[in-house]
């Protein structure tokens, strides 16, 4: 299994439409995908379960991965967050 | 009285108020016995399937009217539909506790409401999605759709507590001159909506459908944020515009060197009508009859069907009522039966003409009938190919014979086949020899071409119009109905973009049926481009192996620059 921490960097934190973004990403690996927040752990697959994290903007989350492709899956969710699901703007 | 709130879009007008009141959710409470279980799973999962594919569908037309910002509301409710929350969950408590499919999803979107309320505010704003997808959900199970139909006439100003995006999506903007909510602040999606629309709206005003009432004018300040109940009495009315409807324009669509091009109406509900004349449609070029399969289990009466087709015609005349035959899935003849495993690929229209045949008899006869005093076409759906068409055409004549000797009056309207199977687009000339008619359904042809079901966001990136495949499909079908001399129309979402309507047309079609807020749009498209660019853009591209929309745009804009 695969694990790095992340932050969330856009505004609104992990709402609608950054949880739907992720979802998306997540399942195009075949891998598990795992997202922790504070005491709760949520499938990466699961749009509900993602919003009931309520992970807001700055939150330390981990992601995790498992499976055949745990590695290109942890770095490609992990860039997703990091970029702010393509909402922050570039400087 | 003056009601105050959030000014989220400017502008002042004066306009009748249409208030929309939703319907109290009803869910029915049934125990199951245990043998049922399987039944009632398949009967959730065909439901949530369709609701998958209907939400697809308001996110395309969203997204088309709207821009792709506003889309993804519609992304998360189509991932909700597919959750292990949401669905696995239902769908293991109808066997758990033997419950029916509408009590098993009102218990987990119970849960599910309580633990998003716990979460965080922001969060607990989701909860309308989830309302929204329920209530979706529960109305494929056989319950009601709240109805927003807009009255005819003059543009209204739409009053309600809130909007869903499924209610807003399924909406007629050109006929909403104003917006007014009780709920809602700058951030929400209705108004996003309204800018997006420019629409004058004031959201947050919390009493107007408590102090308004359908037909009363009113008063909407979008740059003060207020409603004027009784506008007269409060304000100087004589210098702020009223509503009205600008005269769309008429008759065929011209390219800009004067070829016309026929644009017709997509409808989905006898209130759609108005729609379809204030759009400039020529007629409609496609009902698509189901909705008159909502009484599960039972054939629709045709005494029932010739009075609705007549009414709708002569609304319509002298252009033509096309209204597609039943295309309907086994669980629309019994609500219990289970459906297909896939049910795109499985029992549907005439297939299950020997179980069904008292739907097609039924509508059949009634379009028969109605076709001796008004404009009919007959549509039929998911033909095959030439085994299916004979058997179709053998029903006709059978039916004519029956009328003939009861002494009823009838006539044969122009009978067309729909073209969305690969199969039948490759035998489209053997197909042109039998019908008046055919017509390219785009969304399902280019659905099974690519074998993408664009309700799944896991591969609904693979759903491309452009295709290569498809563009060369679409031009053999083309050079088909030539050959067989057969009138040739296009409906699908692909005839309602400017690029798809362009492409279209440069391959050969001259006729385009489209939802009618879109109408608008090709034609203005149409009119400024030439005939002869049209085609050399597609010439250009249709060897290509990387066609896509943008390059065939390129193309076409090339050939333009060089004017």
């Amino acid at each position: 299994m695969k694990r790095k921490t992340v932050r969330v960097v856009n505004p609104l934190g992990f709402h609608a439409r950054a949880a739907a973004r992720f979802v998306a990403e997540a399942s195009r690996f075949t891998s598990q995908v795992t997202v922790v927040f504070k005491d709760k752990e949520m499938d990466g697959k699961s749009i509900l379960g993602l919003l009931l994290l309520a992970a807001p903007f700055q939150a330390s989350i981990q992601l995790r991965a498992e499976g055949g492709d745990e590695k290109e899956a942890l770095r490609a969710l992990a860039a997703l967050v990091a970029a702010g699901f393509g909402e922050v703007a570039k400087r | 009285m003056r009601l105050s709130g959030f000014a989220i879009a400017p502008g002042r007008v004066l306009g009748k108020a249409f208030v929309f009141r939703r319907a109290e959710r009803q869910v029915p409470f049934r125990n199951i016995e245990r043998a049922a279980a399987p039944q009632e799973r398949d009967r959730l999962q065909t439901a949530l399937r369709a609701a998958q594919t209907e939400l697809a569908d308001l996110r395309a037309r969203l997204s088309r009217e709207a821009g792709e910002a506003h889309a993804y509301l519609f992304d998360a409710q189509i991932l909700m539909l597919q959750d292990p929350l949401f669905a696995g969950r239902s769908l293991t408590l109808i066997e758990e506790r033997l419950i029916g499919a509408e009590w098993a999803l009102s218990v987990v979107c119970d849960e599910l409401r309580r633990l998003f309320a716990r979460a965080s505010a922001v969060i607990a704003e989701r909860s309308h999605d989830l309302d929204d997808v329920l209530d979706r959900v529960l109305a494929l199970l056989g319950g009601t759709k709240g109805d927003l139909v807009l009255p005819a006439g003059e543009k209204i100003v739409l009053i309600c507590e809130d909007l869903k995006p499924s209610e807003a999506a399924e909406i007629d903007w050109s006929r909403v001159g104003a917006f007014v909510a009780d709920h809602g602040s700058p951030t929400h999606h209705m108004a996003i909506l309204a800018r997006s629309r420019a629409l004058p709206c004031v959201l947050g005003v919390r009493t107007a459908t408590a102090h308004v009432a359908s037909e009363a004018m009113v008063l909407v300040d979008g740059d003060a944020g207020f409603v004027d109940t009784n506008p007269s009495a409060e304000t100087r009315t004589d210098e702020i515009p009223r509503l009205t409807l600008p005269r769309p324009a008429e008759g065929p669509a011209l390219t800009e060197d004067g070829v016309e091009i026929v644009l017709r109406a997509n409808i989905e509900f006898p209130s759609d009508i108005g729609m379809v004349r204030d759009a400039g449609a020529m007629g409609v070029g496609l009902f698509r009859s189901e909705y008159l399969l909502s009484r599960q289990g039972r054939a629709p009466a045709e005494d029932a069907q010739l009075e609705l087709y007549r009414r709708l015609a002569l609304a319509v005349a002298p252009h033509p009522l096309t209204v597609r035959t039943f295309d309907l899935g086994p669980e629309d003849l019994a609500p219990a039966s289970p459906s297909s495993p896939n049910p795109a690929l499985g029992l549907r229209a005439f297939r299950l003409l020997s179980r069904g045949s008292d739907y097609f008899r039924g509508q059949i006869r009634a379009l028969l009938r109605a076709a001796d005093e008004v404009p009919i076409r007959i549509l039929f759906p998911f033909v095959g190919g030439v085994t299916e068409a004979d058997e179709i055409l053998s029903l006709v004549e059978q039916l004519e014979g029956e009328l003939r000797s009861s002494g009823r009056a009838f006539r044969r309207p122009l009978l067309g086949a729909m073209i969305e199977i690969p199969s039948a687009a490759l035998v489209a000339e053997s197909l042109g020899r039998k019908f008046d008619y055919l017509c390219v359904g785009t969304n399902d042809l280019i659905q099974y071409t690519l074998a993408v079901d664009r309700a799944d966001p896991r591969v609904g990136h693979l759903y491309a119009p452009f295709h290569p495949a498809v563009v060369r499909l679409l031009d053999d079908i083309v050079t088909a109905s030539r050959a067989a001399e057969v009138a040739l129309s296009v409906c699908g979402e692909m005839a309602a973009s400017r690029e798809g309507a362009l492409l279209l047309v440069g391959l050969g079609y001259r006729e385009l049926s489209m939802a009618p807020s879109s109408i608008r749009l090709v034609r203005e498209a149409l009119a400024s481009s030439r005939l002869v660019e049209m085609e050399q853009a597609v010439s250009r591209v249709i060897k290509s192996d990387s066609l896509s929309a943008d390059s065939f745009a390129c193309a076409l804009a090339a050939i333009q620059g060089a004017r």
